[in-house]
């Protein structure tokens, strides 16, 4: 009896040991961080088409992009999950759960969670802003081949030096950037959309700014950092 | 504050000339007599009520010879508010014998409005009697040549000729006439002939002045000009007021105000009218412009002297559509717009005003056509007026036929009553298309605010779909369409509905919410809807295509349909039949076998199975759906329900019983059209059942 008695009370206790680690562990803070490699192969395929369509001058539409697993917040470590099943529980010392949870519990603090491998890109919103700017890229093209316009350090397109072309050729300019940035801006705010995360715009704005510029042809202008013009 | 004229010296400063050069003479006689003596003359400051000159100093030094030197100097001379004119030195070889002739002429100003400026030249002052002239040359650098020819009477009547020619660039940014960070060029010949009767007054001028290779560029270089040859001619007459005429004719050269560019062409463009100066106004009147290839228009200009606005007035336009739209129109559309590719025929007239913005439109177009790769208007009619201060004007529209996405649509005659910020139709209006009519209830438009943009509510009525999928490369249907059609509004290119579209099609309803298009009309348009349809008959429906004969009621939704560029991006789909009383739920051989194909399979190939079947004509059944999920190029396929690991997509009933079974759940989108189209042309078309 005296043995039961111990037994039933030291179960007790663990089970008090564990509600108040599970208390302690369930304020976890998920960190969500900006899938920076996922967003420049996401960058690299989609600039990469769009230099192609510049060059071959064809409108096409976009085929589906590979990199096309939907976007999945890994979740945190949860403890109730990661808790022993009652059976190995009952084998267990508190002093072993204890252990268990607060290693669990550190881990899910210190460990952030973060995005998914692969960036979401088969949304429609998605497929119509790449086919817009594939159709204005061979419009861009001589623009750029005679450095007339550039890209900004931020993934746009500004005017560089518009006497690099005839008169006529300038008349249309202004207008013709103007839709390439709204285009190229819907495109940063659709793929942010379509993996669920509007803030991400500006960040997948900068990868594609750089992208825009490392994967320029010679010739092409494009803003540094500091917002000096330079010629690739 | 009087602003400075040069052509008209104030009789006061008249006066105070005179003196100076009174005493000036005087001391030149009185010291003439002398043998080698230098006369010399200072003042500290000369002045009139719109110039002045300090510091200056005139030297007269004879010589043994009969030749003398003049020298002079002026600290500084104001003009007007221009900036003072600093350090003028002047000598040349003075001859007294016919006249005072000054040869050899140097002059050189280390401070000007055209910066420091040198020149060489000549003058001869002769007089006789009270009659006199003046001859003056200048040339340099900066000066160009400068050619002068004053003549005075007795009566005090005067005449002046003047010519010169110029380097543009300096003088452009001396007077200020563009922003000081903008560059300019060319060359700029130019005549002047004024008259007066008294010196200090005039009376009439005359003067030509004509560019070559003129060209001026903003730092951006989207307002520029290149080889730019005009020439303005006019002259003026001062009748208690100034007034004359002004023509401006342009030759050659293109001239970009980005987004515009205008081009000269080959025939001059030529801008001519009076002018007239009143005690409060300048205008310009009775004006014409004549573009060739463009069009002819008159105008009018009124500008206060001092503050108000300037007033204008384009009247009796008779332009081609062609050229308006193409200049003056289209660098203002997006580039991506559907209406920035348009092809325009036709003239139009009209009159506009405006102080300075515009204030008034008066149209009338006999005759125009309208095209684009997606719509098409031809005969074209149009005549109104609208008003930005009028409440409710009125205007006429109306085509004769016209295209939309290759959809003939029916002749169509609108009257519209035009407020200041859009227009609403005066009365419904029918539109006739596909042999049925779409009724415009409602149609509005709006050009101010945040929210401009088109608005409708109507119906549609008796439209084929025969005609329609025929048109459109549509499996052919059959039937017509009614549906009504809630707001529908247009906004930046996007076209939304705030409620429900439904129409009536194979027996059914199709309900259509949430529809939105963005980009209409334009480069890959993408559409968003929701679709449902109830109580679809089945036997019509596949009586239109080569898939078999089916009997029963179909319900079933489009959840987040997608169409990008008018092609299936995305949707989650499900369809299934419905028992309803009296509708037989049967099958036929031919459409099992194309469901089987549909469905991944090789339609039913055993040979005894086959056989067997065959021997049916249509088979009872329970159920009958399917289900697609469409995402990122690959469908998910789903049936009525599962079973064993797939999908039931035929439950059949009674005997002898078929049972469809899908395993394959996801099949690559083109894949499963292509099975669809094959499913649909191959094998006979039967016809069975009731």
């Amino acid at each position: 009896m005296m043995k039961q008695a111990l037994l039933k009370n030291r179960t007790w206790q663990a089970l008090l040991v564990l509600g108040m680690l599970m208390g302690l562990s369930a304020c976890v803070t998920v960190n969500i961080y900006f899938p920076a490699a996922a967003a420049k192969r996401l960058a690299d395929q989609v600039v990469g088409e769009v230099y192609k369509a510049a060059a071959h001058g064809a409108v096409s539409t976009p085929t589906a992009p590979t990199l096309s697993a939907p976007a999945q917040v890994a979740p945190a470590p949860a403890v109730p999950a990661a808790a022993p099943a009652p059976s190995a529980f009952e084998r267990l010392t508190p002093a072993h759960v204890a252990g268990y949870l607060l290693a669990t519990s550190f881990s899910a603090l210190s460990t952030p969670a973060e995005a998914a491998a692969d960036l979401n890109a088969s949304s429609p919103g998605v497929q119509a802003a790449r086919a817009q700017l594939e159709s204005i890229a061979a419009q861009m093209r001589p623009y750029f081949e005679s450095g007339a316009v550039g890209w900004t350090a931020n993934g746009l397109v500004a005017i560089h030096d518009a006497s690099a072309v005839p008169l006529q050729a300038r008349a249309g300019l202004s207008g013709l950037v103007s839709s390439n940035n709204s285009t190229l801006q819907n495109l940063y705010q659709q793929i942010a959309n379509a993996n669920g995360h509007p803030d991400w715009e500006g960040q997948i704005q900068q990868t594609f700014a750089q992208t825009w510029i490392s994967k320029a042809p010679a010739g092409y202008w494009y803003q540094n950092a500091s917002g000096q013009w330079q010629k690739k | 504050m009087q602003d400075f004229n040069p052509l008209r010296l104030p009789t006061t400063a008249g006066f105070r000339l005179r003196y100076w050069l009174i005493f000036f003479c005087a001391g030149f006689l009185l010291s003439g007599s002398a043998w080698a003596q230098t006369l010399e003359i200072t003042a500290a400051r000369v002045q009139g009520a719109a110039w002045q000159a300090q510091h200056l100093r005139v030297m007269l030094r004879t010589h043994a010879q009969k030749n003398a030197s003049l020298q002079f100097q002026a600290g500084i001379l104001q003009l007007g508010k221009q900036r003072p004119w600093q350090a003028i030195q002047g000598n040349c070889v003075l001859k007294t014998r016919q006249g005072w002739s000054c040869s050899a002429l140097h002059l050189a100003i280390s401070g000007s409005p055209w910066g420091a400026l040198q020149g060489t030249g000549r003058f001869q002052v002769l007089r006789s009697g009270g009659a006199g002239s003046l001859h003056f040359q200048l040339e340099g650098a900066k000066l160009g040549k400068l050619t002068l020819l004053a003549r005075s009477a007795a009566s005090g009547r005067w005449q002046l000729q003047t010519r010169g020619e110029v380097a543009l660039s300096d003088w452009v940014s001396a007077l200020n006439l563009l922003p000081a960070t903008w560059q300019s060029g060319g060359e700029l010949a130019w005549q002047m002939h004024s008259s007066g009767a008294g010196w200090s007054q005039i009376s009439a001028v005359h003067f030509r002045a004509q560019l070559h290779k003129g060209q001026f560029s903003s730092p951006d270089g989207l307002q520029a000009a290149q080889n730019v040859a005009a020439q303005l001619s006019g002259d003026g007459h001062l009748q208690g007021h100034w007034q004359g005429q002004v023509q401006l004719r342009w030759d050659e050269g293109g001239i970009l105000w980005s987004p515009w560019y205008w081009a000269a062409p080959a025939r001059p463009v030529v801008m001519q009218s009076r002018w007239r100066q009143s005690a409060k106004n300048w205008h310009l009147e009775r004006g014409q412009i004549n573009w060739p290839n463009l069009g002819t228009a008159k105008f009018a200009v009124s500008e206060p002297v001092q503050g108000s606005k300037l007033d204008w007035h384009l009247q009796d336009a008779d332009v081609a559509l062609a050229p308006l739209f193409t200049t003056w129109i289209k660098p203002l559309l997006p580039a991506s717009s559907f209406a920035a590719q348009a092809l325009l025929a036709g003239h139009l007239h009209f009159s506009v005003a405006g102080n300075p913005a515009l204030r008034s439109v008066h149209w009338d177009l006999p005759h125009g056509d309208f095209s684009t790769q997606q719509m098409s208007l031809a005969g074209v009619v149009s005549h109104g007026a609208w008003g930005a201060h009028v409440p409710v004007e009125k205007a006429v529209f109306n085509w004769q036929s016209a295209t939309l996405y290759h959809i003939p649509l029916g002749p169509l005659a609108v009257r519209v009553l035009l407020h200041p910020g859009g227009f609403a139709l005066q009365q419904p209006v029918d539109l006739h298309l596909l042999g049925g009519v779409l009724h415009f209830q409602e149609l509005s438009g709006h050009w101010t605010g945040s929210h401009s943009g088109f608005s409708m509510q109507g119906n549609l009525q008796g439209v084929s779909m025969k005609s329609l999928t025929q048109i459109m490369h549509w499996p052919p249907f059959t039937g017509t369409i009614q549906a009504s059609i809630p707001r529908l509004t247009y906004h930046a290119g996007t076209i939304q509905t705030s409620g429900e579209l439904s129409a009536g099609i194979f027996g059914g309803k199709l309900r259509v919410s949430d529809l939105q298009v963005q980009n209409f009309l334009g480069v890959m348009p993408l559409l968003r809807a929701n679709v449902s349809v109830q109580g679809l008959q089945l036997k019509p429906l596949t009586d239109a295509f080569h898939f078999g004969y089916i009997s029963g009621v179909l319900d079933g939704n489009l959840r987040n349909l997608y169409l990008l560029n008018w092609s299936p991006e995305a949707f989650q789909g499900h369809f299934e039949t419905v028992k309803t009383p009296g509708v037989p739920q049967k099958i036929s051989y031919q459409a099992v076998q194309s469901i089987t194909k549909l469905g991944g399979g090789d339609g039913i190939s055993g040979f005894f199975q086959g056989l067997f079947l065959r021997m049916f004509n249509t088979f009872s059944y329970s159920h009958l759906g399917m289900g697609v999920n469409l995402s990122n190029g690959v469908a998910e396929l789903s049936g009525v329900h599962p079973e064993n690991g797939g999908f039931v997509i035929l439950q059949g009933q009674g005997l002898p019983r078929v049972d469809i079974v899908g395993y394959n759940r996801r099949v690559s989108w083109d894949e499963l059209l292509a099975r669809l189209k094959t499913a649909m042309e191959t094998g006979p078309q039967m016809h069975t059942g009731e």
